[in-house]
C-alpha cells in the first residue's frame, strides 16, 4: 500500500468512527465502544509481541489502572483526566517494577511467569478486600465526568483515549525505537554487537505497553461502572493475545482487523450461546493452520497466487 | 610501529567446567591491521572473540580499546569502545531488507538510550538514515530492497560483515567470515576485509582456510587447545616447527 493509499485509508477508518453516532444504533455503539477499548489492551499486547515476547499478564495490569481510577474518583476530588493519567503511570510502574524479573527470560518462560504474575494481581484484587470489594466488586462507579453519560458520550470518550494509544504505537513502531524493536525480535545477539541495548529496548517497550493497559483499565471500569476479579484475569490477558494472532503479529493493522474480527464474531453467534465457543475455537485453530501470520498476509498471499499465474 | 593501538588483551582467561577454553591469551592490535587467529577445532577461537566483545567474561586478564580499559562490559557498552563482532553463521536480521538491515545497524549503534530513542520516536517519525554509502562500499546496492534469506550464501556473508561496519567500529572481529565459500566468494570477502582494514579499522579475522588467511592476515595467533602457540608475521609464523606440529602437521599424517 503506497502511503497515500495508507493515509487515505486512515483517514475513512477515523471518519467512521466520528459518524458512527449518526447512523448506528445504540446496540452498534456499545459494540463500537467496546472493540475500541479492547483495542487499547491488544495494540499495548502487540508492542511487547514486536520484541518477540508474549504477555499473559496485561489482565492483570489492567486492573491495577482500574482499581487505582476507581478508588481516586470515589475518594478524591480529582477530574477524569488527572485520574486517567494516574492510573497509567501506577501500572507503568508496577510494570517497570515486574519488567526486572520478568524480562529475564524469554520464549515460553516469558510466557509461563507473565501468566502466573498475572494470577498474583488477579488474587492481590481477590483478597484486598477493603480496595478492590474482593469476590464481590465495586458497584455504582461513577460515570468518568462526574455525571450521567449517555452511551454516545462514554463511546466519544472511548475513543478519545483509545485512538490516540494506537497512533502513539503506530508511530513509535514507525521510528527508530521501531527499528530496535525489529532488531531485539530478528537477532538479539547480532543487535547487541552493533550497539542495541536489548534489555532497555524491552523495558521501555514492556512498561510503555502498561502504561496504556492502564488507562484502558480506567476508561473501561467506568464505561461498564461495575468491577470484579474476573474482569482482570487470564482470560481477559488471552483477549489481548487473540487479535494479534488471528491479524497477524508483524503488522498493528493486522492486529486491529483481528480486533474487530474478535468483537464480531460472538456478536453473530449469539443465537448459538452453546456453539460459540465451539466455533470461536474452530475458527482460531483453522486461522493457525493455514493463515499463520494472520489476516494481515491474506493481500501477500493473493499477490503471490496471482503473480505464480 | 607508528599505528596507534586500537585493541589490547593481556592474559585473558576463561574455562568451562575445569576445561580451559582460552588460557593466557595477549594481543595487540593496531589501526589499520588485520591479524588473523588460527587453531584446529576447539582450540579456543570462538571463545576468544566472545570474550573479546563481552559475550563471555573473562574468569582472568584484562583487555582494553584505545588504552581504555573494558573488562567485565556488557556487548552494546563494548559497542561504546568501538568494538563490534560478527557471527560464524551469517547472521542479519531476517524480517527487514537488506537496506533496513544496515538501517538498524546503524541506528542500534547510535549514541542514545532505547528511552530516548522511544521519546524521540514520539516526537518525530523514522529517522532515515542514509545507507546508501554502505550499499554501494559492499557492493549491495542491486539486493537493497530484498530479504537477506534470499541472497546467496556469500553475498549473506558480506551483509553479515557490512551490518558490522554500519556500527562503526574502530575494531572489527570477524568469525569464520569465508567458511562455506568459493575460493572465488573467499576471494571477494579478503577483499572487503582489506578494504575495511585500509580505512583505519583494527580486523581480527578467525578462520581455518589458511590460504585465505595468508592473503589478507600480516601477522597470525595459532591456537591450540586454548592456547598460544605462536604469534607474529604471518609468512614466519607458517614455518614455525611448533605450529606445524599443532596444527598444520594433520596435513603430513
Amino acid at each position: 500500500m503506497g502511503i497515500t493509499a495508507r493515509r487515505l485509508s486512515i483517514v475513512v477508518v477515523l471518519l467512521v468512527i466520528a459518524a458512527l453516532p449518526l447512523v448506528g444504533s445504540s446496540f452498534a455503539i456499545v459494540l463500537a465502544s467496546n472493540m475500541l477499548l479492547l483495542a487499547i489492551g491488544v495494540t499495548a499486547v502487540h508492542l511487547v509481541m514486536r520484541c518477540g515476547l508474549v504477555s499473559l499478564c496485561h489482565g492483570g495490569l489492567m486492573g491495577i489502572g482500574a482499581y487505582c481510577s476507581v478508588w481516586l474518583m470515589m475518594n478524591t476530588a480529582l477530574n477524569f483526566v488527572p485520574v486517567l493519567l494516574c492510573s497509567g503511570l501506577l501500572t507503568a510502574a508496577a510494570g517497570l517494577l515486574s519488567s526486572a524479573m520478568l524480562l529475564r527470560l524469554s520464549g515460553k518462560y516469558f510466557v509461563l511467569a507473565t501468566f502466573v504474575f498475572g494470577e498474583i494481581l488477579r488474587m492481590i484484587f481477590v483478597s484486598a478486600t477493603d480496595l478492590t470489594g474482593g469476590s464481590n466488586g465495586i458497584f455504582g462507579i461513577p460515570f468518568p465526568m462526574r455525571r450521567t453519560m449517555s452511551p454516545v458520550e462514554l463511546y466519544y470518550l472511548i475513543a478519545a483515549v483509545s485512538l490516540p494509544c494506537i497512533g502513539a504505537v503506530a508511530w513509535l513502531l514507525r521510528s527508530r525505537f521501531g527499528n530496535l524493536l525489529i532488531a531485539v525480535h530478528d537477532n538479539e545477539r547480532l543487535a547487541r554487537s552493533v550497539g542495541c541495548n536489548t534489555v532497555m529496548v524491552k523495558t521501555c517497550a514492556f512498561t510503555f505497553s502498561c502504561f496504556l493497559v492502564g488507562l484502558q483499565g480506567s476508561v473501561q471500569a467506568h464505561f461498564v461502572r461495575y468491577i470484579d476479579p474476573t474482569a482482570f484475569s487470564m482470560v481477559e490477558s488471552i483477549n489481548f493475545v487473540i487479535p494479534n494472532v488471528i491479524g497477524g503479529m508483524g503488522s498493528l493493522t493486522g492486529t486491529l482487523l483481528g480486533v474487530v474480527f474478535v468483537a464480531l464474531v460472538p456478536e453473530f453467534l449469539r443465537g448459538f450461546v452453546q456453539a460459540q465457543y465451539i466455533v470461536f475455537g474452530t475458527l482460531l485453530v483453522l486461522f493457525m493452520a493455514f493463515l499463520p501470520n494472520g489476516i494481515a498476509s491474506i493481500g501477500a498471499l493473493l499477490r503471490s497466487r496471482g503473480a505464480l499465474r | 610501529m607508528t599505528a596507534a593501538v586500537v585493541l589490547t588483551a593481556e592474559r585473558l582467561s576463561i574455562a568451562f567446567g575445569g576445561v580451559a577454553a582460552v588460557q593466557d591469551i595477549s594481543l595487540q592490535l593496531q589501526a589499520g591491521e588485520v591479524l588473523g587467529v588460527i587453531g584446529p577445532n576447539g582450540a579456543g577461537k570462538t571463545t576468544l572473540v566472545n570474550l573479546l566483545t563481552g559475550y563471555l567474561k573473562p574468569r582472568a586478564g584484562r583487555m582494553a580499546a584505545a588504552g581504555r580499559d573494558y573488562t567485565g562490559l556488557p556487548p552494546h557498552l563494548v559497542w561504546r569502545r568501538g568494538v563490534v563482532r560478527s557471527f560464524q553463521a551469517a547472521t542479519s536480521f531476517a524480517s527487514a531488507t537488506v537496506a533496513e538491515c544496515l538501517q538498524i545497524a546503524v541506528d542500534s549503534g547510535r549514541r542514545g538510550s532505547s528511552l530516548g530513542a522511544m521519546l524521540g520516536g514520539m516526537l518525530r517519525p523514522r529517522a532515515v538514515t542514509d545507507v546508501a554509502g554502505l550499499l554501494a562500499d559492499h557492493g549491495l546496492q542491486d539486493v537493497a530492497d530484498a530479504r537477506p534469506d534470499a541472497l546467496p550464501y556469500g553475498r549473506q556473508k558480506i551483509l553479515g560483515m557490512a551490518i558490522g561496519v554500519a556500527a562503526a567500529p574502530k575494531v572489527l572481529l570477524l568469525d569464520e567470515p569465508a567458511a562455506g565459500l568459493t575460493h572465488s566468494e573467499a576471494l571477494a570477502i579478503g577483499a572487503q576485509i582489506t578494504r575495511i582494514a585500509a580505512s583505519g579499522v583494527g580486523v581480527i579475522v578467525i578462520d581455518h582456510n589458511v590460504r585465505f588467511m595468508t592473503e589478507i592476515c600480516a601477522r597470525l595467533l595459532v591456537m591450540a587447545h586454548g592456547q598460544q602457540i605462536a604469534m607474529g608475521p604471518t609468512a614466519a609464523v607458517l614455518a614455525d616447527p611448533a605450529v606445524i606440529a599443532a596444527y598444520l602437521g594433520d596435513l603430513d599424517g
